[in-house]
């Protein structure tokens, strides 16, 4: 892969994605790149203490090269910050599993304060927009965790089970989940309850109501009415490609509600990810509500091939500079990328050649 | 065209028959050909066969679309990844094996023999005992008989290895059997087809059972 092919697309979306978020009443959020690695201690649910980089500073204080964006962004809310929108372009870092260490372009958007429907509606109208912008045949898959932790199979167990039972449904594993809490006693019926929410599939803008029928509690139906609407406010503002995926979770720790991922065609691992996160502002004691997502486009260049600018070389003996120039500019026109130089250059991307006297 | 890894060997050929009773056959891929790829004569499908513990690999990078691959191959590759259908064949257990007395608190870490040190480390830090672990390639019972380790975590079909070395199961950690696994992101664009497959198989292997 082309390391410095990268910059070209990076900045082009970069510049398109501010456009767009700037228009809906979002602030550019800039960041310093390491902080003291405590924040990251108290919550390693959200990320893995495994992937992060360390350094100690001048005075053996154990600094971070940020992981992420999201908890630096909250824990510098202030409570006076009632209606707060950002988004921001950073780069993050983190160990993979072998040990390399990668940077990360990370973009995205945070609604501090969001805690009404329209919030919900404009952060997945945004990310439907982030998405787009790449490629038209995107898909984003919409999930609710309140949703999954008010069914009588789930909202009973164990934090250790529920961990468990959240990480089978994560995987769409139902044959697993099924034995696994056949193995804790929950009735068949419970069990197949959740089965059938987690194989549920989106297809359908009135689908989704259909789910009320297998749910009796409050907090579960105003959960997939709320998921419901969500779907028809899009689909009527023109946004189609979004579906009702209940497998989706998120740590819940941090997140609650309304969560979802974003997927683009011929990649093969989500690009976006985020959902409504009230349950890390109270973590850091702050009274907001919040919902946002970030955007990580890396995984768009693996297997990228690049798009090279033709290639011109103008061989030049005695000509005057302004012919030069003249040249020059005709060849840009023409969308060359141009190369002046005394001699030939033997190149396989060399397009056209122009000789000047 | 839905991309189908395939583990080569026994398992695998276990699979594609399922695949082929179930209308996913390609004929290309019975002749003893050198070939990696095999697809179908209307190009909308193709199998690959690959060494069993990659099939997570392919998978979680999108180079194949679904896949077959053992329990004990997918958690141990850690693989993020959907897991749609338990085939109910390759059916074994992985269980922590040693002489009688292997699990004992000699006053010194547990030593563990595996081919599968995430699994080992992640059944014993469920435990809360903390273990060394050996990590070998193959012939593992051989480690507790001369002193390698204390115990091993490993596969058991019939135990006749196991009961031929005088060694026999200290704990089980879980059923192995052959999954149906998919790549998140072809399940979203593919999710019609994918889902056709897993309730064909579901259904085919119901019917079996019967």
């Amino acid at each position: 892969m082309n390391a410095f092919l990268k910059p070209d697309i990076d900045d082009k979306i970069r510049l398109q994605l501010t456009d767009i978020y700037s228009a809906y009443g979002y602030k550019r959020f800039k960041l310093s790149k390491f902080e003291p690695y405590e924040i990251y201690m108290r919550n390693k649910h959200f990320v893995d203490p495994q992937s992060i980089v360390t350094f100690s500073d001048n005075s053996g204080r154990l600094m971070a090269l940020k992981p992420d964006v999201t908890l630096s962004i909250v824990s510098s809310v202030k409570e006076t910050d009632t209606d707060k929108k950002v988004f921001y372009h950073e780069s993050v870092f983190r160990k993979e599993k072998g040990g390399d260490i990668k940077e990360i372009s990370q973009s995205g958007i945070e609604y501090i304060g969001g805690d009404t429907f329209y919030s919900e509606f404009e952060t997945l109208f945004l990310a439907a927009k982030t998405l787009s912008l790449l490629n038209g045949d995107y898909i984003i898959t919409v999930g609710n965790l309140d949703f999954i932790d008010s069914l009588p199979a789930i909202s009973a167990l164990e934090p250790k089970d529920k961990k468990a039972a959240f990480n089978y449904i994560k995987s769409k594993n139902r044959h697993s989940l099924a034995s696994f809490l056949d193995g804790l006693n929950i009735s068949k019926k419970d069990i197949d309850v959740l089965i059938n929410v987690i194989d549920f599939s989106g297809e359908g803008k009135s689908a989704v109501s259909k789910l009320k029928d297998l749910v009796k509690n409050t907090v579960g139906e105003a959960a997939i009415e709320s998921t419901d609407r969500l779907l028809k406010a899009l689909s009527s503002a023109g946004i189609n490609n979004i579906k009702a995926d209940f497998s989706v979770i998120n740590h819940m720790s941090y997140y609650n509600g309304t969560v979802f991922q974003g997927y683009l065609p011929e990649v093969n691992r989500e690009v976006l990810s985020g959902g409504r996160y009230d349950n890390m502002m109270k973590r850091f004691g702050k009274e907001q509500k919040a919902i946002g997502f970030a955007f990580l486009p890396d995984s768009l260049y693996s297997g990228f091939k690049g798009e090279h600018k033709k290639e011109a070389l103008i061989i030049y003996h005695d000509a005057d500079i302004s012919e030069i120039v003249k040249t020059q500019n005709a060849l840009i026109n023409d969308g060359y990328s141009v190369k002046t130089v005394t001699e030939d250059i033997l190149d396989d991307r060399i397009e056209k050649r122009v000789v000047l006297k | 065209m839905l991309k189908i890894a395939l583990p080569k060997g026994r398992l695998g050929n276990k699979v594609y028959d399922i695949f082929e009773k179930i209308g996913y056959g390609c004929d290309e891929i019975k002749s003893d050909s050198r070939k990696l790829i095999f697809t179908s004569d209307d190009n909308k499908y193709c199998f690959m066969t690959v060494k069993p513990t990659d099939v997570p690999v392919y998978i979680e990078r999108g180079a194949a679309d679904i896949g077959v691959a053992g329990k004990d191959v997918i958690e141990e590759s850690g693989a993020d990844i959907y897991e749609l259908l338990d085939l109910d064949t390759g059916k074994c257990r992985m269980s922590v094996c040693g002489y009688k007395d292997g699990l004992d608190d000699n006053g010194h870490t547990l030593r563990v023999a595996t081919k599968f040190p995430a699994i080992a480390t992640a059944y014993f830090n469920s435990k809360g005992r903390k273990i060394d672990i050996i990590k070998l390639n193959g012939s593992i019972e051989l480690a507790p008989i001369i002193g390698l380790s204390d115990v091993i975590v490993d596969i058991v079909e019939t135990g006749s290895t196991l009961k031929e070395n005088n060694l026999c199961v200290l704990e089980d950690i879980c059923t192995i059997s052959a999954r149906l696994i998919a790549n998140k992101s072809s399940y979203q664009f593919l999710s019609g087809e994918i889902r056709r497959i897993t309730e064909l198989m579901e259904g085919y292997i119901r019917d079996k059972n019967n």
